[in-house]
């Protein structure tokens, strides 16, 4: 389980409780039953870790999927600093959020799984892991001139004969002239360089 | 581009008529249970009780039943890859409609996990409605043991509760592993918690067991208890004629039918004392006659289930195992259920 980023895991988890926080917190609070506030507690939890988690963090190998639109929460949550960068950080604070749900019958569930995704946070930072924003790539100020960077026609194109017949030729190649640029193929029409 | 009918029935047609046929079934079953539960003359009082939550929560487990069951075959890959190279399945139309297995288990899966969410929910509602409208009429339908009970406790101290509960952790550890995103990077998560699965068909398996609010309607006792000597009665003869008194007042007489059988014919033959009358006159000498008392039950009970529980040595054990098997004219079904201490 080497190069296993727990993190992205965690993150999934905590992104669907805050979802199962809202549903149940809106259960309880139209129900109106028993203790009902702490629907509305669940409601307002829901929807703060729902932002808190949308943004995806980047890999540390490879390229990351952004969720439609993340680039903007990226901003606000990149502001937090250590408080979102750091995932011990994001586990205190998403076991502390889900124990007030644990009391109604109606959020519970959404305790259970906050808990959860806060012990696969955990595991992610005794891995070393942490959040990086991902960037909006830059896009290359200068694009080169189609064709300005071609000065030869390819030396070796296609149809190319097998490889002994080719290291063959250009034996006898070295051996008989001098100074031919490119390998064996011979260009029936002498090359000029035009620039379109 | 405009579309080829040919080529669209040719590449989408059957895909789409099995999905038809796959929606009607789970529309059909969730339909045909709401309206047992909504309508159901045997679920009255039930239904009194819990209401729309009790219909939804039966209708969507029906759902998730079938569901359930379908969802493991298009994964039962040597089947199919048996099946695309043989002799069996001719048809290229066949053949890629075989290909379309994975899509069909994410479906399945999609279902599964809507279909968990309204049944937890009508359940935990249902919770909540045992504990609020509590009766002491209907203590046998509740699954509460009494009014106002923590519906926490009800959802954690029995079988169905405890069950369905760890069933949504492990759905919920599956389904977050699931998501494309995490099956394109870390393929292993996916691979691991996926194979989850087994835990969550043991569960339910148990889930489905345990989850039995009606076991017998119970309408009547017959309380038949046979002893060598007159004294072993007393062990219980104070709490049998409190029972009775307490049916005599709460006008229900025939609640419990008190039958005593004394099988050692020598020796006093009576319980000594004047508030043991009403035993005294339900104690017979002898021996039970099993037979005529089978036949007498079934013939009170028509087309009902009796359950006969027998705690006892294996001579009574064996004739009564025999008696519950036997036919009888009244379409009586007796349920042998067996206990012994020595």
């Amino acid at each position: 389980m080497g190069q296993i980023e727990w993190a992205m895991w965690a993150n999934e988890q905590a992104l669907a409780s805050g979802l199962i926080l809202i549903t149940g917190g809106i259960v309880a609070t139209a129900g109106q039953f028993t203790s009902w506030w702490f629907g509305t507690y669940s409601i307002v939890a829901g929807v703060f870790i729902c932002l808190l988690e949308y943004p995806r963090g980047k890999r540390r190998k490879g390229s990351t999927m952004e969720r439609c639109g993340q680039k903007y929460l990226t901003k606000v949550v990149k502001v937090l600093g250590p408080l979102s960068r750091n995932y011990y950080i994001r586990a205190v604070l998403h076991l502390g959020l889900s124990v007030p749900a644990g009391f109604l019958l109606a959020t519970i569930l959404g305790t259970a799984c906050l808990a959860i995704a806060s012990s696969i946070y955990l595991l992610a930072a005794f891995h070393g892991e942490q959040w990086t924003p991902i960037e909006p790539q830059p896009k290359p100020k200068e694009r080169p001139q189609v064709g300005g960077t071609i000065k030869q026609p390819p030396s070796n194109p296609p149809p190319r004969p097998p490889a002994e017949a080719r290291k063959k030729s250009s034996e006898e190649e070295a051996a008989a002239s001098a100074g031919v640029s490119g390998g064996p193929q011979e260009n029936p029409v002498p090359v000029v360089d035009e620039v379109v | 581009m405009a579309v080829s009918w040919r080529s669209w029935l040719a590449n989408e047609g059957v895909k789409h008529l099995c999905l038809f046929v796959w929606l009607s079934l789970n529309v059909l079953l969730f339909w045909k249970t709401f309206l047992l539960y909504n309508q159901g003359q045997e679920y009255h009082y039930l239904h009194q009780m819990l209401g729309l939550g009790l219909c939804l929560s039966r209708a969507s487990a029906s759902v998730l039943n079938l569901n359930c069951s379908l969802i493991l075959l298009p994964m039962c890959r040597t089947l199919l890859a048996y099946l695309r190279g043989s002799q069996k399945v001719p048809s290229r139309r066949t053949r890629r409609l075989l290909d379309k297995s994975r899509t069909f288990h994410i479906t399945c899966g999609v279902t599964i996990c809507i279909f968990s969410g309204v049944h937890v929910a009508a359940h935990l509602v249902n919770a909540l409605n045992f504990s609020v409208n509590y009766s002491e009429d209907f203590v046998e339908l509740n699954a509460a043991r009494y009014r106002d009970e923590d519906p926490r406790k009800l959802l954690f101290t029995t079988v169905p509760g405890l069950t369905g509960v760890c069933m949504v952790l492990v759905l919920f550890l599956m389904i977050t592993a699931s998501t494309y995103a995490i099956r394109v990077s870390n393929y292993d998560i996916f691979w691991y918690t996926h194979n989850l699965f087994f835990v969550f068909y043991m569960l339910l398996m148990l889930h489905v067991s345990g989850d039995d609010w009606e076991p017998y309607k119970l309408r009547r006792l017959y309380f038949i208890w046979v002893c060598r000597d007159i004294q072993s009665f007393r062990w219980f003869a104070d709490l049998l004629c409190v029972l009775h008194n307490k049916f005599w007042q709460e006008n229900r007489p025939d609640y419990v039918n008190i039958q005593l059988y004394l099988s050692q014919t020598d020796g006093i033959q009576k319980i000594i004392g004047e508030k043991y009358q009403a035993l005294n006159s339900r104690l017979f000498i002898g021996r039970p006659r099993w037979k005529l008392l089978f036949d007498e039950i079934a013939k009170c009970n028509r087309g009902k289930t009796v359950g006969v529980f027998c705690c006892g040595p294996s001579s009574i054990s064996k004739t009564l195992h025999k008696l519950s098997n036997r036919n009888n004219s009244y379409g009586t079904r007796f349920e042998y259920n067996k206990e012994s201490f020595s």
